[in-house]
């Protein structure tokens, strides 16, 4: 099954995404900020990152742009996980380099739905 | 098992207590009726060995195995013969069905807190201990048992704690 | 799909937004001490916006809608459309105090929003200029009448960059495959020459034809990422209004057929297992049970009847037999697991302990496949433990001491699980010393426990380390002395219905067979008779069933009776005495003796007459009541009635204190 990077600073959302993909087989792990995901995007390669907008040391959206420069993230999957009051967000992700999004709030099923999606 | 008298305030109807009464030995009895499951004509049990004389084996309740006292020989009393009105009304207490054993059922009889007296030191064959205290409905007196004792204390807890430490030493 | 519970993250979610609450009014008495630093306004949004989304997620939707209110007007400071002041620090201040509250109200079950919060939110609603969100926008655009439609022609340029987003135009042709009947032709034309390819470029076009009537929002969905990432054009291809009307009917039909057929079966792959609750399958396996018992006795009423329908009468019996013990079996298999799950725990355990204590072992495991109930194999883990520290402590040998008795270095300890008859055995065996009969004598003497070994069998004297508090170690190691001896692992083994026995030969090695039941919740038994009362006594305790005669009785002091049953004296254990039952006593040659064995111990039961052999769910007695000695548990009858499981173990046990006392 596939690797997956959770980014989110809350805790609760982070352990719901997490939680629902190991569930489905998914081997996933966690941070708590930007900074942290790209961190740990060095020394582990990914399949998939879902990553928050908003969060402490570094956003979501610095955090996706940073990552397209580096060798081994450059066609992997990220998808943004925006909330619906701020649609520019979407399109802010879009042009730092981001597949796609999943709009908050999301249930369990719909999150299995839209990774299936990602990883074919 | 709703509580009774909705239309009464709040405060009284959550007090009300229901119970139904029973008849043994020309007394008659009140079980909290939140804590019986069914009445069911009285049918003869399995016995099982080992056990006080006024447990009398178990029966059949949809594939649950439930142990059946008779309250007149927990009472000291002689059971003379079973009738076409003996009942076994089971009970649960704590999680535990079990049946109990009495001549006949009477009626359901609403009782306030405050109608609840202590009972005092008469003449019934009842030791106290199984009793929460004694009501009038009516002309009539209903001594209300304390479900949760009757199996309790001398059975249960005291030869559960007893049988482990019996064997233990058989084998030493 | 996913099972997942959102009410296992609430308290995580509670406990974050409570610590983000505090967080937020940090930040909000530093602005109102005049701070500029615009970190705190996004301290203030990122706490807003993390409980906001929790909510919305976790199903508290009066906070998530109180919350997004605070949280767009903290967006419009942050975005510089609106100047902080001291009204605004004021508001979002008590908003705060007011979340608080409706999380502390959401978190013991009440209705989260009050007239308070309520009023609070209107205040803040009327503060945010311009607030109309739209967001059914989207979706009413999308709602185009899909009725005309045959099919959609796309046409899919990508931009070069395309595949550095990381979308994947193979992915989006599979989604739009699931949707029906999809065509796909590419346009090369830009491919350059090999030398000159960049893999992460994107030179390829696409023209699609997707033959199914899907909605325009679901065509628009596969490319939603990639809008603004290319070239794209969707076509509705309109149904050709033809003059015999049902034709595109009949067109259209196939089409969506297949779309169906191709969701069904995706649905069909992802619920290939499912994870179920034991208690569950208790449920059913109770259930099932039911219907065996009544199977039985519908057999039992068609033996007494004599209508002219009964041969189908019993034909639809002998169906439903077959069929609830099918049923039976395949319900039980629920719970069946290989006991290898058990077993994998012991290659590390032998490597560690061999090489704490300089002694070559060789683990040779058998039958790992072997299933077992999961009860059972939760159970046995810790007897086995036992058993194999035990082998490689007192059991094997140390290197040089097997070389001197001309045996390899290295020990072999043998686990091994197969089955016999209707029962599960797991031997632990070792090519070590074997016990030594000596040592267990004067240990024995020593402890009071017997007072000579004279005249004991070998296999007596084996016997006597499943005495309470019997050790053999010559010295004790840290391995062993752990507080727990083999009457403990026996105990352990006769708790799951099973029996555990030793077998030992003085410089070869010692051998326990754990003989376990396949299943807690179904035995096999023979019913017996005692007195007017029916008893069941397991079939996989039975030895042998005898008719005795008067004179083949010995009668010992103190009113024993003993038999002679191959080559030993046996006990008669009369059950009705046991048990207490009415009627009057037998003499010997009236009824049968049932001889059973029970911890390597053989007693003769006596009964009045073996009534037949059935299958028994077992009940407990302890469930509404408690332990009986000598009982086991319960069964129901064919007529509905109770009978009684007699523990066989505890019979034996129950006879031989007799015996010493």
């Amino acid at each position: 099954m596939a690797k997956i990077l959770a980014v989110d600073d809350s805790a609760s959302m982070r352990s719901m995404v997490a939680f629902t993909l190991r569930g489905a087989g998914h081997d996933v792990e966690e941070a708590d900020n930007g900074q942290a995901a790209l961190d740990t995007a060095r020394s582990t390669k990914f399949d998939l990152v879902l990553a928050d907008v908003n969060m402490p040391v570094m956003d979501g959206i610095s955090m996706v742009r940073e990552m397209r420069t580096m060798p081994d993230y450059r066609g992997v999957p990220i998808l943004m996980l925006t909330t619906e009051s701020n649609p520019e967000k979407k399109m802010e992700g879009k042009a730092a380099g981001a597949t796609g999004w999943l709009v908050k709030p999301f249930d369990p099923d719909q999150l299995l739905a839209t990774v299936g999606r990602v990883l074919g | 098992m709703n509580q009774p008298a909705s239309s009464a305030p709040e405060t009284e109807a959550a007090e009300i207590a229901q119970y139904l009464t029973v008849n043994l030995a020309n007394e008659e009895y009140g079980v909290d009726i939140l804590a019986v499951r069914e009445i069911r004509g009285w049918t003869p049990v399995t016995r099982i060995p080992q056990t006080p004389h006024y447990v009398l084996g178990v029966l059949n309740m949809r594939g649950a195995i439930v142990p059946v006292l008779d309250l007149r020989l927990r009472f000291g009393l002689t059971r003379e013969e079973y009738t076409a009105t003996t009942v076994t009304v089971i009970v649960t207490v704590a999680g535990r069905n079990f049946g109990v054993v009495v001549d006949a059922v009477s009626d359901v009889v609403e009782v306030a807190p405050n109608a609840i007296r202590p009972v005092p030191d008469m003449g019934t064959a009842v030791e106290t201990e199984y009793l929460k205290g004694l009501t009038s409905v009516g002309e009539r007196m209903v001594l209300l048992l304390d479900v949760d004792r009757l199996l309790q204390p001398q059975d249960a807890q005291m030869l559960e704690a007893a049988l482990p430490s019996a064997e233990e030493k058989a084998v030493a | 799909m996913s099972k997942v519970d959102l009410a296992q993250f609430h308290k995580a979610f509670f406990e974050e937004s409570l610590d983000g609450l505090d967080a937020m009014e940090a930040a909000l008495l530093a602005l109102d001490e005049g701070s500029d630093d615009p970190e705190l306004v996004h301290t203030v949004f990122r706490a807003a916006h993390s409980i906001k989304g929790g909510a919305a997620t976790f199903g508290f939707s009066d906070v998530a809608a109180f919350t997004h209110v605070a949280e767009s007007l903290l967006d419009e400071v942050r975005s510089g459309r609106r100047p902080m002041d001291k009204a605004i620090v004021e508001l979002l201040l008590r908003s705060g105090d007011t979340v608080r509250d409706m999380l502390s109200r959401s978190m013991s079950g009440q209705p989260a929003a009050t007239a308070e919060s309520q009023e609070l939110l209107a205040a803040l609603s009327a503060m945010v200029a311009g607030h109309a969100a739209v967001p059914a926008a989207a979706a009413a655009k999308a709602s185009a009448p899909a009725d005309d439609i045959e099919g959609w022609d796309i046409t899919f340029r990508p931009f070069d960059y395309l595949l550095k987003t990381g979308n994947d135009p193979a992915r989006m042709f599979r989604e739009l495959e699931a949707m029906g009947p999809l065509s796909v032709v590419c346009d090369a034309g830009k491919l350059p020459a090999l030398d000159a390819m960049d893999a992460e470029t994107a030179y390829l076009a696409w023209t699609l034809h997707l033959a199914a009537p899907a909605k325009k929002a679901a065509v628009e969905g596969v490319f939603d990422w990639v809008d603004g990432d290319c070239e794209l054009s969707i076509v509705p291809k309109l149904a050709v209004k033809a003059e015999p009307a049902p034709a595109p009917v009949a067109v259209a039909a196939p089409a969506a057929a297949a779309s169906r057929t191709t969701r069904e079966s995706a649905a069909n792959s992802e619920s290939s297992s499912v994870r179920v609750g034991i208690e569950k399958i208790d449920t059913l396996i109770n259930l099932v049970g039911e219907l065996v018992i009544t199977q039985s006795m519908l057999s039992q009423f068609a033996d007494g009847v004599d209508a002219s329908q009964l041969e189908l009468l019993r034909h639809g019996l002998a169906q439903l037999g077959r069929h609830s013990r099918e049923l039976q079996e395949s319900v039980m298999s629920i719970r069946m697991l290989p006991i290898s799950t058990v077993f994998n725990r012991f290659p590390r355990l032998v490597r560690d302990l061999s090489q704490k204590l300089d002694k070559k072992v060789n683990l040779d495991m058998r039958g790992e496949t072997t299933e077992l109930d999961k009860t059972v194999l939760e159970k046995i883990g810790d007897p086995l433990v036992h058993l194999v520290r035990n082998a490689i402590d007192h059991g094997l040998e140390m290197p040089a001491k097997r070389a001197a008795a001309g045996k390899s270095e290295t020990g072999t300890l043998r686990l091994e699980a197969f089955h016999r008859g209707g029962s599960i055995v797991v031997e632990v065996g070792d090519d070590g010393a074997g016990l030594n009969r000596d040592a267990i004598v004067a240990k024995a003497v020593q402890r009071g426990i017997i007072t000579s070994g004279d005249g004991m069998s070998d296999d007596a004297v084996a016997e006597l380390i499943f005495e309470a508090g019997f050790s053999t170690a010559a010295a004790t190691t840290d391995l062993s002395g752990r507080g727990v001896g083999m009457d403990v692992v026996r105990r352990n083994v006769m708790d799951l219905g099973g029996t555990c026995a030793i077998s030992s030969v003085h410089g070869k090695g010692t051998t326990f067979t754990i003989t376990l039941p396949l299943t807690l919740a179904i035995i096999d038994g023979l019913t017996a008779a005692v007195g007017e009362e029916t008893y069941i006594v397991p079939l996989v305790s039975i030895v042998e069933s005898v008719q005795l005669k008067t004179e083949m009785i010995r009668s010992v002091a103190g009113g024993g009776e003993l038999f002679r049953f191959r080559d030993a004296w046996l006990p008669v254990v009369r059950l009705h005495d046991v048990f207490g039952c009415a009627g009057q006593r037998r003499a010997i040659d009236e009824g049968i003796v049932i001889v059973v064995e029970g911890e390597g111990t053989r007693i003769g039961l006596f009964v009045d007459e073996l009534i037949g052999q059935q299958q028994a769910v077992v009940k407990s007695l302890e469930a509404n009541y408690r332990r009986v000695q000598g009982i086991s548990g319960a069964t129901i009858l064919a007529d509905g009635s109770v009978a009684l499981i007699t523990d066989v173990t505890g019979l034996v046990r129950m006879q031989s204190r007799r015996r010493a006392a």
